[in-house]
């Protein structure tokens, strides 16, 4: 038996059958009298109320535990009391993780239990990207009376996994920063390739074929054909999971780190696909890591790292971060001739300085940049112009800018892909 | 972010038509007394509609200190046995039911389906609320005849000795 704490719900009933009693006796009225024993009756039910042991089971399934993306997830409340006495007022708040948007119907139940029966709450979340894990639930008995009231916690651990798949639906050009592999990625450099770059002279030991037999029947002299050499990037995307970028236009739009991770999961596929090695950094208070490389292992483990990896849930995190720190690790790990596609909605200047920062030490730098400003306001028109001017001083200082709105991300890159130089 | 179905923190549909069936009734009983008694009946009904309106803990609980003094007024100016205690009883009742659809918003909101509990409450408070209705009935019934003024004041030290002990 807990005592629980006192809800003080009767609260002043004493007094008022005290006085009750205390008129029946001026008036001599006898039903006066009578109420005030009603009175008592109350005051001694109160008194004896108590809420027995709290035993109870907490059970949950979900309709689908690995859900695509915006899928409804139907989850089944099932708690039943395990203990040897009816609960009368059993009031059961299910413990939804944050990042879960309840779609329908209420993860609330109040109902009275006798013992060994099973009371159900049915609810839909929606998915979205990530690893959930569901709270404790909390439960609050009170005592029929309802005077006092205690506050319990059960816990039943369920995860939902929510990954998406990575799929390449936007072709991200890269910049001419290249490894000395063979790739996709058309560079200055003259040697072998599809399209036209110089002529040369002749030099010993030239392909046959890449002499100029037009050129040889015209003037006599060898000459050798040169294309521009396709070779392989290393791209490392680091997405911006700063608190700072945790930032929407309306309460319910997706938030800048969510669209950040969506822009990287796409570009990550499409590098991949066209042979380039590809990494994932995350730029925030949680280390995330993933050196470039290639192959369906390690599409796999970026699959699951974009999903789950702490640093890009979606809701802010709370540690302590050092910004600086951040870019200088950052910087040892980018190996030098590492491009960098940096996930950002530089809606404060540090985003700027890091993207700048990389530039300057020689990692080509695309800045793929979400737009979460409104113009609702005077302050967030302020805030977009704001943010306008950091990105003209990207460009300004030779990074390339995506500037994304509301469009989907191949809209965006087609049109600013016409702005773009080599 | 997705679109998150919000939570109505307000009195439950299901406690609020009872309690307020409960009032009317009692309302109703207060007639049978004296007409000032009833009309405080229907100003308590109103203001515990109100109270049960916005959700309010303080015009709930002055609703029913209204009721109180209905009754008080109704037993001072002679109303019947039994309608003074099936008034009391309709009071309390109402009350706590009241009070009971306020906590349960609170906690739960409006849209859980509460009926069960509400219910079991209900019927717990009524079976209370009847059988002590009944006790007290039977016991004036036993000891009916005209009581000297020193058995009432003795009745009274033991109810103010009652209550102490019940609320220690």
């Amino acid at each position: 038996m807990s005592r629980g704490f006192d809800t003080e719900r009767w609260t002043g009933l004493d007094g008022l059958v005290l006085v009750a009693a205390g008129a029946g006796v001026f008036t001599r009225e006898p039903s006066l009298l009578l109420a005030a024993g009603l009175g008592v009756v109350v005051l001694g039910y109160v008194r004896v109320a108590s809420i027995p042991e709290v035993s109870l089971r907490v059970e949950r399934d979900l309709s689908d535990a690995t859900p695509d993306p915006d899928d409804e997830v139907e989850v089944t409340l099932r708690v039943t009391n395990e203990g040897s006495r009816t609960l009368f007022d059993l009031r059961i708040v299910d413990g939804v993780p944050p990042a879960l948007g309840v779609a329908d119907g209420p993860a609330r139940l109040g109902t009275a239990l006798r013992p060994g029966a099973t009371a159900t709450a049915t609810y839909t979340v929606t998915a979205v990207r990530g690893e959930h894990a569901w709270d404790e639930t909390v439960v609050v008995v009170r005592d029929p009376s309802g005077a006092v009231e205690s506050r319990e916690t059960v816990s039943a651990e369920t995860t939902l996994r929510c990954e998406p798949e990575l799929a390449a639906t936007a072709d991200l050009p890269l910049r001419g920063l290249t490894s000395k592999y063979a790739g996709r990625v058309e560079t200055d450099v003259p040697g072998s390739g599809l399209e036209f770059a110089s002529i040369r002279e002749y030099r010993h030991g030239d392909p046959i074929r890449r002499i100029d037999w037009n050129r040889r029947a015209r003037t006599g002299e060898l000459a050798t054909v040169e294309f521009r050499e396709e070779r392989a990037a290393s791209v490392v995307l680091v997405v911006d999971t700063r608190p700072e970028a945790h930032v929407a236009p309306d309460v319910e739009a997706e938030t800048a780190v969510e669209r950040s991770v969506d822009a990287a999961s796409v570009a990550f596929s499409a590098l991949l696909d066209s042979g380039d090695s590809v990494g994932v950094a995350a730029f925030g208070p949680d280390e995330c890591w993933l050196a470039p490389s290639s192959g369906a292992d390690h599409r796999a483990r970026a699959r699951r790292l974009f999903a789950t990896h702490p640093a890009f849930a979606p809701t802010p995190p709370d540690g302590a971060f050092f910004p600086s720190v951040a870019v200088r690790r950052l910087r040892r790990r980018l190996a030098s001739d590492a491009q960098v596609i940096f996930c950002s909605p530089l809606v404060d200047d540090y985003g700027v300085s890091v993207a700048r920062r990389l530039e300057a030490y020689g990692h080509a730098v695309t800045v793929v940049s979400p737009d979460p400003t409104t113009t609702s306001t005077v302050g967030a028109r302020l805030a977009r112009i704001e943010r306008d001017l950091r990105l003209r001083e990207l460009r300004r200082s030779g990074v390339r800018v995506l500037d994304w709105g509301d469009e989907p991300l191949g809209v965006a890159l087609a049109r600013a892909e016409a702005g773009w130089s080599r | 972010m997705v679109a998150v179905s919000e939570i109505t923190r307000k009195p439950t549909r299901t406690g609020t038509a009872m309690a307020l069936s409960v009032a009317g009734l009692t309302t109703f009983t207060l007639g049978f007394t004296t007409s000032t008694a009833a009309v405080g009946g229907l100003v308590a009904t109103v203001a515990l509609a109100a109270g049960l309106f916005r959700g309010s803990r303080r015009i709930v609980d002055a609703a029913g200190g209204l009721f109180f003094l209905s009754l008080l007024f109704a037993g001072a100016s002679g109303a019947g046995t039994e309608a003074l205690l099936l008034t009391a009883l309709g009071s309390i009742l109402a009350w706590d039911l009241a009070e009971n659809a306020r906590s349960v918003g609170e906690h739960l909101g409006r849209e859980t389906d509460t009926l069960r509990l509400e219910l079991v409450h209900a019927a717990a408070t009524l079976v209370v609320l009847a059988v002590g209705a009944a006790v007290v009935y039977g016991a004036d019934r036993a000891a009916a005849g005209g009581q000297p003024i020193t058995a009432v004041v003795l009745l009274l030290v033991g109810v103010v000795a009652l209550v102490t002990v019940v609320t220690r």
